[in-house]
């Protein structure tokens, strides 16, 4: 009876570990295809497109794309957008972790209400919105500056909510410790709360650069100088300039794409503790 | 160390119709262990924390020594507290757990070293110093918790059921602690506990909550000697006391046609309630068999002896809890595990004619 059962969950076993590995093969596979073309010369992709690795690793695609990306370069691609990423997760850390800990912590009237709109602007996509935030920057003669790249992200509901639930789970004793002992109620965010957070900031603060990193359609229709873009609309460009050139495109996509992932590893384990944990665990 | 005055206090929540505390007063002397008690939802946590400044207040008056604390800050209050779940930071040693209010005040380093070694000291913690919360026992991390409180020398104490995570042999263990702690530093303690036998035993007065209002406040031995009403006469003493219904006819207590139970010593008020209801109240520790030991000392005669039959025992080691029949009543009787009692047998009992309680059915409050 107990080695049928232990049989049975082998075999299920099994199948899911096929199923997820298939799931593995698909999703990476683009992602070897596109490292493995950088390295092929425009001819060698001509001859033979489906050949799995290239003939042998050169590096000219990079150094090529590098610089060919038309005027400013992806180095001020890459510039603009670390730099842009950097500003609007910092604000959004600060700022939605001290929203959060007002919904989390503070008594104050509608609280719920007021945050149930929060969560409801979840709900509008962004499409949406993309001609009346258009205008109001139009208004406050902010297209093409940084200011346009970053103000308008540097407070989001989801992080804003990602940050009460996990506060939700710190006891309300710590706030009323720490107030008794004297502390402010900034200081309890400093001291405590902040420290005790690490996991959700971490978490958040990856959504948000990521959020940055990617981002696309808003740096295109709000900034037009050459010096202001950001890697993706670069890459687009890129892409319409030098469309053909497989091994040029390939080669822009890994440099854009490998910082991201290179991160990603660092910080796994605490990004995916970050979203698993509702509570403190004492 | 101070005394802590509450006067006419009364909280409403928002949204709530009724109050939570109704116009309570209460005068704690200072360097006293005052335990609140009650069962939940009874306003002594409310109450507390009204104290400490965690609630506001919706009317009334709290005096700490003699400055009135309405619109002070919880920090400006000079208390310290200590909180059920212990309410230590997770990401702090004990050391900086400790010393975490001190260096908000900003005091001298080597004066906060002495302060946290000392309270360190007093509760045998001293090894766990560089230790983080997470690393400790329920116990030890409740130790840490009262060291937070020590090391601060506040006016007042309180204490929001410091005991109930405790496992029950560390809870009495615990408990004698804080009482030490108390005489050690002479200080002024508030206790809110929902259990009676560590409000008996810990406070020098007891003040019994329920439904929002105080029900009664004396000592130990007077809440359990006079309770002013059926709910203290109640919530007091394990098991509890009993109630028996019965009419006032001058002599006997008239339960029903086959019992009449004499009164040989009746409280003077008990006079103006003849041929009227009351109930008789009787704690299980004051019936006795002829068997028992105490049938020697208290004297009784055969018109006492009642009747009763047996529907359960017991037995508890050190003496026996006997649920008996009384004219279909129940009846909670504490009896000495060598006394006979017999399933299916009749026993005979009797009540010590010193330790009848008498209360009004319609006020409910002792006669």
């Amino acid at each position: 009876m107990f080695k049928k059962k232990s049989n049975r969950e082998k075999f299920f076993k099994t199948i899911v570990h096929i199923l997820l590995i298939i799931g593995a093969f698909v999703m990476l596979f683009p992602f070897f295809w596109m490292v493995s073309t950088s390295f092929k010369t425009q001819s060698e992709i001509n001859d033979n497109p489906t050949a799995l690795f290239p003939n042998e690793y050169n590096f000219n695609n990079y150094r090529q794309a590098w610089k060919a990306g038309s005027s400013a370069g992806f180095g001020r691609y890459f510039f603009n957008t670390i730099f842009v990423a950097t500003i609007t997760t910092m604000g959004q850390l600060i700022l939605s972790s001290l929203a959060a800990f007002a919904f989390a912590f503070l008594d104050f009237p509608h609280k719920e209400r007021i945050f149930l709109l929060l969560l409801g602007t979840m709900m509008i996509p962004q499409q949406a919105l993309l001609v009346p935030d258009y205008i109001i920057l139009h208004k406050l003669g902010w297209l093409d500056t940084y200011l346009a790249l970053i103000v308008p992200w540097v407070c989001s509901a989801f992080s804003i909510f990602l940050m009460r639930q996990f506060f939700r789970g710190i006891p309300k004793e710590l706030f009323e410790a720490s107030r008794i002992d004297g502390s402010s109620t900034l200081g309890f965010y400093f001291r405590i709360l902040i420290p005790l957070s690490l996991p959700v900031m971490l978490t958040a603060g990856m959504f948000s650069f990521l959020g940055s990193w990617n981002s696309f359609i808003w740096p295109l229709i709000v900034t037009s100088a050459d010096e202001l873009r950001v890697i993706q609309v670069g890459l687009a460009n890129f892409a319409q300039a030098e469309g053909t050139q497989w091994g040029l495109l390939m080669a822009a996509s890994t440099f854009c794409t490998v910082p991201l992932i290179v991160g990603y590893f660092f910080v796994q384990k605490k990004f995916i503790q970050g979203i698993a944990t509702s509570g403190m665990k004492d | 160390m101070a005394r802590v005055t509450l006067k006419n206090l009364v909280k409403v929540y928002d949204g709530v119709k009724e109050p939570t505390i109704r116009n309570i007063d209460l005068d704690i002397k200072d360097k006293e262990f005052m335990v609140l008690v009650g069962p939940s939802g009874c306003g002594k946590s409310t109450t507390l924390r009204m104290i400490a400044g965690l609630e506001e207040i919706t009317e009334g008056e709290i005096m700490i020594g003699e400055q009135i604390v309405n619109d002070l800050a919880p920090k400006d209050r000079d208390i310290a507290m200590v909180f059920q779940n212990y309410a230590l930071y997770p990401h702090m040693s004990v050391y900086d757990n400790m010393a975490f209010a001190l260096k908000l005040r900003k005091m001298a380093k080597d004066e906060i070293e002495k302060k946290v070694k000392d309270a360190a000291k007093i509760l045998s913690i001293e090894d766990y110093l560089d230790r983080k919360p997470k690393a400790l026992s329920g116990g030890q991390r409740q130790r840490v918790a009262l060291g937070r409180a020590i090391v601060r020398e506040p006016k007042v104490f309180l204490m929001d059921e410091p005991l109930s995570n405790l496992d029950a042999k560390l809870r009495v263990q615990m408990r004698a602690e804080i009482i030490k702690l108390h005489r050690k530093l002479d200080a002024t303690i508030v206790y809110v506990t929902h259990d009676q036998i560590e409000a008996m035993t810990m406070g020098d007065r007891i003040a019994i909550f329920d439904k929002g209002v105080i029900e009664q406040c004396d000592t130990p031995a007077v809440v359990y000697s006079k309770p002013s009403n059926i709910f203290v006469a109640s919530f007091i003493g394990s098991p509890s006391m009993n109630f028996i219904k019965g009419k006032f006819d001058g002599e006997n207590l008239v339960v029903s046609e086959n019992l009449k139970i004499p009164l040989l010593k009746k409280p003077e008020g008990l006079s103006l309630y003849k041929d009227k209801d009351v109930i008789l109240g009787i704690r299980p520790e004051h019936i006795y068999t002829p068997d028992s030991s105490m049938s020697k000392v208290i004297e009784y005669s055969n018109e006492e002896l009642l009747s009763v039959s047996v529907d359960v025992i017991e037995p508890m080691g050190n003496e026996k809890h006997c649920n008996f029949i009384l004219d279909g009543k129940f009846l909670v009787v504490r009896l000495e595990p060598d006394v006979k009692t017999d399933y299916n047998e009749t026993v005979k009992i009797f009540f010590n004619k010193e330790k009848l309680h008498f209360f009004d059915p319609a006020t409910t409050k002792r006669i």
